[in-house]
């Protein structure tokens, strides 16, 4: 389905078409420091999402194969893309935080499960697809060594 | 107490705090899930007791409180309170530090207002209904 979304500001403003229901979760260390506790997003084709302004969309290459997006005005973390050519890299994934109604989510799975600190977790855990940190580098191993 | 240390994603901000929490919140007002992709989780720290180097970008998100950021690499870093009863009051986000610092999650304000979709496991997690959080805060006319 078709949702729009945008910063806590209103500076970066987005439109998504295609937008599944089936959200993950991502405990990396750096998804943790990038937002605070953990990365919840989406996955949409990276050609169905259209900023409406980039004025304000600044771009960090976070790691040699992905880099994410924030509002340079407020902050807010608005998507995790991976740059290196490869199966992953037509999509972008999105906080589904900056969506205008972010409700009509689930979390189906949660990455990096192994290091999540035990300070929290999401409920429903043992419904979800799980994949520990060497799983998930065995699977993303193309794109290198680091998270 | 002894110090703790973290950092961004990128490391260009690092934080020293003493006397860190060990209590983690959680808030899912608007402004909150907005910022932190789904919730905003922090730690209280005394102010006074932190410090910080790098890029510290702020934003005042409301008129009470501002929010900080990494400016290179937007690592969600601080929410504090800058006008009003609660000048001063600050909270470091747990993805700072190594494993959360050791805190954990104690209590969820705006607990009713979180997206359908998921949902904080713990049954001691107080739970706090925006009604309550604002009839306890009765300066904040706006969301926090």
């Amino acid at each position: 389905m078709e949702r729009k979304g945008g910063c806590m500001c209103g500076a970066v403003r987005f439109t998504a078409l295609e937008v599944p229901a089936e959200a993950g979760a991502c405990h990396c260390e750096m998804c943790r420091r990038w937002t605070g506790s953990a990365l919840i997003g989406v996955t949409v084709p990276l050609k169905n999402v259209t900023w409406e302004d980039e004025t304000h969309l600044g771009r960090i290459q976070s790691s040699p194969w992905a880099e994410r997006g924030f509002c340079t005005r407020c902050g807010s973390g608005m998507f995790f893309r991976v740059t290196m050519e490869s199966e992953y890299s037509d999509s972008i994934e999105l906080p589904i935080g900056v969506f205008d109604e972010a409700d009509g989510f689930e979390i189906t799975n949660e990455i990096y499960i192994d290091v999540k600190p035990d300070s929290f977790a999401y409920e429903g855990q043992a419904g979800r697809k799980l994949m520990t940190r060497a799983e998930c580098h065995a699977k993303f191993g193309v794109l290198g060594d680091s998270e | 107490m002894s110090a703790t240390t973290g950092h961004c994603l990128c490391g260009a901000v690092t934080v020293r705090v003493e006397s860190l929490s060990d209590e983690i919140s959680a808030c899912f007002c608007d402004l909150c899930t907005r910022w932190g992709g789904g919730l905003q989780m922090g730690i209280e720290a005394p102010a006074n007791r932190v410090t910080i180097e790098g890029p510290l970008k702020t934003h005042r998100s409301s008129a009470l409180a501002e929010r900080g950021w990494c400016d290179t690499c937007g690592s969600s870093v601080l929410f504090r309170y800058v006008a009003d009863r609660d000048t001063g009051y600050l909270e470091l986000s747990p993805g700072l530090f190594e494993n959360a610092g050791g805190a954990r999650l104690t209590r969820v304000v705006y607990a009713d207002r979180h997206p359908d979709g998921y949902w904080l496991e713990g049954a001691e997690v107080a739970q706090v209904s925006q009604k309550d959080y604002e009839a306890g805060n009765p300066h904040l006319n706006e969301e926090c």
